[in-house]
């Protein structure tokens, strides 16, 4: 035992030694740039793939792929705090705020021409932007939301896919029968927000979150009614993680679910015969955006280099590589154009990025979603609270939360 | 269970005994049930046991370097447990056994520690270990984690109640602390090291967040970290979470079949050299 | 040298390694996070902090929700550390007969423990589902089917069974390894003496198990009262249904993480600290014990010098 232990403090030791001596090598004299992305291996292949191509050009850069398992912003948050980020990482528009507000990143303004600037969707580029209209992030892709229905469920009861709040209502109460409700909804502020806009409402004003806007409880009521009348349910009330598992199973028969249910479709129920169309809409049309881009640290040593190497990865080429991959959808008009020729089933969720909503509550955006999460419980399970009393408790606790920043 | 035992009694008995098994192996068998189903019968409630197969598990294999995630976590756990046990049932000992200055302030000390939230400490910690050079290296996946209070207390509570003749008789003897804590004291201790051993090994095994924070590269990936790289943001499937579940328990329940053989019942005096 | 001495320097010899990975790696951060508790620190903008002295400690006392999530806290500990000691030591004592099986016995008693929280979560989805088997077989019993992730009342006590199923294991093994130290003896003579197995296991192996419990129930309640992997999973880090789950943990977790707010998460865990720390106080018997440290209990003492003398004699 005491033999044995011995060789494993020598192996550890010397084995430590061996990569602390590898770490602090550095012998050559390329530029290391680190950059940082979700853990999902289809994405890292994508980076990684790209990060080749890049080296082969230039030689004297080294970049090293750091993804980055479990949640993502609590490992940046702490690297920061240490002062350890690495130089380029992701930056989903759901959390650019709080690191705009902190003066994390450093401006990439000077990155793209107008001609450039010009081939993004404006919708996109504005979640990155600080108060001061400084551009610290270039989306790299995106996704939006969209109503999915089953084929066959709408044309046995002789229903065309609903375009509006009365017609999907009248759709879903038709096709709540046989053990089959018409909707699936998740009761959650990621869902339920293109129903705020189409109503006229908004989730922002100023860089302030004015969750309990009027419009906004005006269509959460319309929301909620179709919960408790019985022609939607939750995908918790029917039992499943979540609505592709309920509309993959034919539990349901449309459900409101992002471009990357697609994916899971086929793998889920490859045989299904399903459509999507937009949300339905009240006022004016509206659907929502999850982005993600690229930012820089604004501790970077190689602020110079890292900027060449966000621009390669967002160049018209590379979001072709995105544009091919079909998963989320590539940033730019001209391979968004590619992506709606590759996937034309997937070309509705392209169209709506001009009236996509953002996903962005500012410097405490996962403090909204959450109070708006528990706002939305509250009205679900509780028949004696109102909308507005829920809203508005939620918006002083947001109001709060802001307080403190 | 004697021969005296009234029938109903061994009835009732195995009832609940075998009861409970089902109870804490059902889970267990679901999951794996779910590891073998194709993704798209994987989110149903049902049972079907007509197409199963091991195919989530090859693709699991064939796609990832999972090999090396498996020896990043055996060489961290097994360094971790052997060190790590070393030093907490000697510390163990000392603590229960020698009236030394300070000890109980070093006793309510470890105590203390077990009540910080480890989500508190981990911000600091991580800046230490950065300063250290320890980020992305073995040495800073093992050496931080020797240090395990909940061993420490256990190894204490086991040697508190040892029988205090034996020692005073190895004194007696002459023998040094040295030889009273390895000829005398840990030979007895056996079945409280064998438990640190799987806790702390388990511990090892299990340990996500700061590995998580600490490991930078794919080749560094222990099972867990490698595990939890696989979930895409949106959604994973069941199925592959289960067989990644199953990669990563069952080393865990061959070492406690394998440890399990020391828990003899009652201390037989023949079991004594 | 005199005893004194030299019982000073074999004790330090002996807790100086643990004492000095516990001073860098766990004390120094502590102490890092206790005075930060102190500041107004934004862990995105730490250059703007303040010392703010108690005012994170004043708004935490005066936060209806973290009173809620202390509420929820201690009610899961003060059901849970109870029922799983006593499950444990039952599982323990049978997985220690010599009874048919008993291999499979430890090993499906132990299983649980070894399951990674996602895997066992997903089997909870499944197992209390509105539509699942646990809703079924209660029905049996005559029970209304419930759905226990979305129902507040319901929420808590899934976490509570969810965190007894899958700490029994580690538990039990700390009792099977207790148990070795009873003699068979001891069992032998009460047998002789009359007792039934139910007697000699409250009179005999429940008192000379006295460390081990102790162990069990400090580390359960240290445990307990620091969930918070049940409570995120089965919320999915809300503390929903209704703030039914939020426990102090949790609570701390999105205040820190959530909203960047380290010095606030570090004044919630210092208040954790002083709530179980005073609890541990409490536990009056545990801390009596440093008096007769020297002394075995009584029983235990007139067994182990009988087992002592034994064994000068075999050895």
């Amino acid at each position: 035992m005491k033999k044995l232990s011995f060789l494993f403090i020598m192996t550890t030791l010397s084995l430590g030694m061996v990569a602390c001596s590898s770490n602090s090598e550095a012998s050559s004299d390329k530029v290391k740039l680190t950059v940082a992305t979700y853990s999902d291996p289809f994405e890292v292949d994508i980076v990684t793939q790209q990060a080749e191509a890049y080296m082969a050009d230039n030689p004297d850069v080294e970049i090293i792929i750091e993804p980055i398992s479990g949640d993502f912003w609590e490992v940046l948050k702490t690297r920061m705090v240490s002062n350890n980020e690495p130089d380029i990482f992701y930056m989903d528009i759901f959390q650019a705020g709080q690191f705009i507000d902190a003066e994390k990143l450093a401006s990439l303004d000077d990155l793209l021409t107008g001609e450039d600037l010009a081939d993004f969707e404006p919708a996109l580029l504005n979640g990155f932007r600080g108060q001061d209209e400084v551009l610290y992030g270039i989306p790299k892709d995106f996704s939006t939301l969209a109503l999915y229905y089953n084929k066959a469920m709408l044309a046995e009861a002789g229903l065309e896919p609903p375009t509006t709040w009365a017609e999907l209502e009248k759709v879903a109460k038709a096709l709540t029968k046989d053990g089959v409700v018409g909707l699936s909804l998740q009761n959650g502020i990621d869902r339920a927000q293109p129903f705020f806009y189409s109503n006229g409402g908004s989730m922002m004003k100023d860089g302030v979150p004015t969750f309990n806007d009027p419009k906004n409880i005006e269509a959460y009521e319309f929301w909620i009614g179709l919960i408790k009348d019985g022609y939607a349910q939750t995908p918790q009330q029917l039992g499943v993680g979540w609505d592709g598992d309920a509309f993959a199973s034919e539990m349901v028969a449309m459900t409101i679910e992002g471009n990357w249910m697609v994916n899971s479709m086929l793998e889920l129920a490859p045989d299904l015969e399903y459509g999507v169309v937009p949300i339905p809409y009240k006022e004016k049309p509206a659907s929502m955006q999850f982005t993600v881009a690229y930012s820089m640290s604004k501790n970077t040593d190689h602020p110079e280099e890292a900027k060449d190497v966000i621009k390669f990865l967002t160049s018209s080429e590379q979001q072709q590589i995105v544009a091919d991959a079909g998963r989320s959808m590539p940033s730019r008009t001209t391979a968004l154009e590619e992506f709606k020729t590759n996937w034309p089933e997937r070309a509705v969720f392209a169209d709506l990025a001009p009236i996509a909503s953002e996903f962005n509550y500012g410097v405490i955006s996962s403090t909204v979603v959450d109070e708006a999460a528990k706002a939305m419980e509250k009205v679900l399970l509780d028949d004696s609270v109102t909308v507005q009393e829920a809203f508005d408790t939620a918006q002083a606790n947001i109001d709060k939360a802001l307080s403190k920043q | 269970m004697d021969k005296s035992t009234p029938k109903f009694m061994k009835i009732i008995f195995y009832f609940t005994t075998i009861g409970y098994a089902c109870i804490a192996l059902f889970p267990f068998f679901w999951a794996f049930y779910t590891s073998l189903r194709p993704t798209k019968e994987a989110y149903k409630l049902n049972f079907d046991f007509s197409n199963l197969s091991f195919n989530t598990y090859i693709d699991l294999i064939i796609k990832n370097d999972i090999s090396k995630w498996y020896f990043n976590s055996f060489f961290i756990a097994i360094s971790v447990t052997i060190l790590g046990v070393i030093l907490s049932t000697m510390a163990g000992y000392a603590l229960a056994r020698i009236n030394f200055k300070g000890r109980n302030i070093v006793f309510m000390t470890i105590l203390g520690i077990m009540m910080i939230p480890g989500q508190i400490t981990m911000i600091p910690q991580y800046m230490l270990l950065n300063n250290f050079n320890f980020v992305n290296t073995y040495v800073g996946l093992i050496i931080p984690f020797l240090f395990n209070a909940f061993n420490i207390f256990m190894m204490r509570q086991f040697f508190l109640s040892f029988p205090v003749s034996l020692e005073e008789a190895a004194e007696i003897d002459g023998l040094s602390r040295k030889k009273i804590f390895f000829q005398i004291a840990l030979p007895l201790a056996k079945p409280a090291v064998t438990t640190i051993i799987i806790m702390s090994f388990m511990g090892s095994w299990n340990n996500f967040l700061m590995p998580n924070l600490l490991i930078t590269s794919r080749e560094m990936y222990t099972l867990p970290v490698g595990m939890a790289s696989l979930n895409s943001q949106y959604f994973s499937f069941p199925n592959q979470t289960m067989a990644g579940a199953m990669l990563l328990s069952i080393p865990m329940v061959i070492l406690f079949l394998i440890c399990q053989r020391y828990f003899i019942e009652g201390v037989t005096t023949s079991g004594i050299k | 040298m005199d005893k004194k001495t030299q019982e000073n320097i074999d004790g330090w010899i002996m807790v100086a390694p643990v004492v000095i990975l516990m001073l860098i790696f766990v004390i120094g951060p502590a102490l890092y996070s206790f005075i930060l508790s102190f500041q107004d620190y934004n862990m995105l903008k730490p250059d703007k902090s303040e010392w703010i002295l108690f005012g994170n400690y004043q708004e935490l006392l005066s936060d209806p929700n973290f009173y809620q999530a202390l509420f929820n806290t201690l009610k899961y500990s003060l059901i849970v550390v109870p029922v799983q000691t006593a499950i444990a030591l039952l599982l323990a004592t049978v997985a220690n007969q010599k009874i048919k099986g008993k291999t499979f016995f430890r090993v499906a008693y132990y299983i649980p423990a070894v399951t990674s929280a996602v895997a066992s979560a997903a089997m909870f989805m499944f197992l209390f589902n509105t539509n699942g088997i646990a809703n079924k077989f209660l029905g049996i019993f005559g029970f209304q089917a419930v759905s226990w992730f979305n129902d507040p009342t319901y929420a808590l006590p899934l976490a509570m069974i969810m965190a007894i199923w899958s700490t029994v294991g580690t538990q039990m093994l700390v009792f099977l390894a207790g148990l070795q130290d009873i003699p068979r003896e001891v069992y032998e003579a009460s047998a002789i003496d009359g007792a039934s197995s139910a007697r000699s296991f409250w009179s005999i192996t429940v008192p000379l198990l006295s460390e081990k419990t102790m162990f069990v129930v400090i580390v359960g309640m240290i445990g307990t009262l620091q969930m918070f992997d049940q409570a995120f999973i089965i919320s999915g880090g809300t503390g929903g249904p209704l703030g039914s789950t939020t426990t102090v943990v949790l609570y701390l977790y999105n205040k820190a993480f959530g909203e960047n707010r380290l010095g606030y998460g570090s004044a919630v865990a210092v208040g954790l600290f002083i709530v179980i720390f005073t609890l541990t106080l409490l536990q009056q018997s545990f801390f009596k014990e440093d008096d007769d440290n020297y002394k075995p209990k009584r029983l235990g003492g007139k067994i182990s010098e009988r087992i002592a003398k034994r064994r000068k004699v075999n050895g």
